[in-house]
């Protein structure tokens, strides 16, 4: 599903990526871990296509991501489902429409948004709390919107950059009870986190980085 | 998918936008329906300059005189001359005693300074008016070199320098009203171009989250060039209510034996054709001020 081949990337004479090679099957639950500044963020914003590699080839569902044009681009992306440890939810939209709005901006009709944002916030267990605005909402609250968000379009792929950073180990674990819901599936997800606790409470592969470098897999 | 929904999310969150940023929506308003209202006065100024000089050329008239040899056989042939000329509306024939009575009449009581004079020295002459659509300088000039051109007539007179100097006050008038309005279009579309910037600015985060989600830049682009069209709307519709205002206050105000001296009757306002105009200018430049300031921000990849 997605192979990255000798990947190089630096930001001015800094190297985040130094010769990464990595293969992710479809459907495969993947952690990437390291210390912060490994270059784990660096890694999946290639694979979003956020930031263009300096070298190699990327190829996600058979396609070479690096020959996209800036126009294909949010056409890929909405292939992905991304989580961040900040949310990136729209303060001033209540929870409902926050879920919309990855639906609204592909052109669903309101009826059938409507119809996919219940599943959603039924599924996240926030039913209750649609026409609230996010700051009045909790940290794993606002995660589960997040995760709301990058599920509604039924991604092929979920990216999860540090989605339990702030979050304390209850929620951690619902937080990732609804990635390992979405591999079950069928989505290919790929985590990026440090977090021991997750990696022995829900076990995949995992691909360890090092300033830049791949170092255990 | 249905074609209608990008549209309609665009507008209802231009709309939300504008609720937003009121302040800054209605600075720019108010600037585009200022600058709008100023064009309009020229254009105003400028229509009723015309109306007034086509009043005023009804009273132009051209006066072809003859020579003393004309005989009255000459004479007549030489209204038939004049009759077949298309750009003539009506013409009268002032024999010699009759321009000579005519002058005694104007004299009035100092008409015994014409008693010392043995013969008449007044021409016989025709008194020619031109079709309006004639009154221009090249037209009188070419129907003037026309007449003068037939044996029999002596000169030709028809107020050149007054059309003259009127014709190059109207050149002169429509480059002012070009420079202004080119001015100020440059002006609103920088103000306009920046209100958008600052709208983009204030929602760089959900540009971002649109990004991410899969938006393309012409979805993102949608509700600020809206926003930018309601803009330049909502600013002529203001422009087009001060000018009304300002043309009942003037015409409250003015003297109406002014109006007279000028030819006119009443001042016109714009016409609606051209009230369509100012809207469709209005809604154009706060679209190519929205797309302007737009090409530039969402370059970013991210």
């Amino acid at each position: 599903m997605i192979q990255l081949y000798h990947v190089h990337k630096n930001y001015g004479n800094y190297q985040a990526l130094v010769d990464v090679s990595l293969k992710v099957e479809k459907g495969e639950f993947l952690y990437i871990t390291g210390p912060s500044g490994a270059g784990k963020t660096t890694l999946l914003n290639i694979v979003f296509c956020g930031v263009k590699a300096d070298h190699g080839q990327i190829l996600v569902g058979g396609k070479n991501i690096l020959k996209l044009n800036d126009s294909d681009i949010p056409y890929y992306r909405r292939e992905i489902g991304v989580v961040f440890q900040d949310f990136k939810l729209l303060p001033r939209k209540t929870v409902y429409e926050n879920i919309a709005f990855a639906q609204r901006v592909i052109g669903v009709s309101s009826k059938e948004i409507k119809r996919k944002v219940w599943a959603a916030l039924k599924m996240v267990g926030l039913s209750h709390k649609k026409d609230l605005l996010p700051p009045r909402l909790s940290g794993g609250e606002q995660q589960r919107v997040s995760i709301a968000r990058a599920l509604i379009n039924e991604p092929s792929i979920i990216l999860a950059d540090e989605p339990t950073g702030n979050l304390d180990y209850d929620i951690s674990m619902e937080i990732m009870k609804l990635f390992e819901d979405a591999s079950a599936k069928g989505a290919t997800v790929i985590v990026a986190t440090h977090n021991r606790e997750i990696l022995k409470t829900f076990p995949h592969k995992v691909v360890k980085l090092n300033r830049g470098k791949v170092v255990e897999e | 998918m249905n074609l209608l929904h990008p549209f309609i999310y665009a507008f209802q969150e231009a709309m939300t936008s504008i609720r937003m940023n009121k302040g800054l929506n209605a600075i720019t308003i108010g600037t585009i329906a200022v600058s709008m209202t100023l064009f309009g006065i020229f254009l105003l100024t400028y229509i009723n300059l015309q109306k007034a000089a086509t009043g005023l050329g009804g009273k132009i008239k051209m006066v072809a005189y003859l020579k003393d040899t004309v005989t009255h056989q000459q004479a007549e042939s030489l209204k038939k001359t004049i009759a077949s000329y298309n750009e003539i509306e009506r013409f009268s024939y002032i024999a010699k005693e009759e321009a000579l009575s005519d002058f005694k009449k104007k004299l009035r009581d100092k008409k015994t300074i014409l008693d010392g004079l043995g013969s008449n020295p007044l021409p016989a002459s025709f008194i020619i008016e031109v079709k309006e659509s004639f009154k221009t300088l090249s037209s009188m000039e070419d129907i003037a070199r026309r007449l003068e051109n037939i044996e029999g007539v002596e000169e030709v007179e028809y107020g050149r320098e007054w059309i003259d100097r009127f014709e190059t006050l109207m050149v002169f008038f429509k480059l002012g009203m070009t420079a202004v309005g080119g001015v100020l279009m440059v002006g609103l579309l920088f103000i306009i171009s920046n209100t958008i910037k600052l709208s983009v600015y204030s929602r760089l985060d959900e540009i971002e989250i649109m990004k991410l989600v899969g938006a393309t830049n012409r979805f993102i682009k949608g509700p600020f060039i809206i926003e930018g069209m309601i803009q330049g709307l909502l600013g002529s519709f203001i422009s087009i209510l001060l000018l009304t205002v300002i043309y009942e206050i003037f015409m409250s105000k003015i003297n109406p034996s002014l109006m007279i001296i000028f030819g006119l009757s009443d001042l016109s306002f714009i016409q609606p054709k051209l009230i369509a105009g100012m809207v469709i200018s209005g809604i154009s430049l706060g679209f190519i001020g929205s797309v302007v300031s737009l090409g530039r921000i969402l370059k970013v990849r991210t």
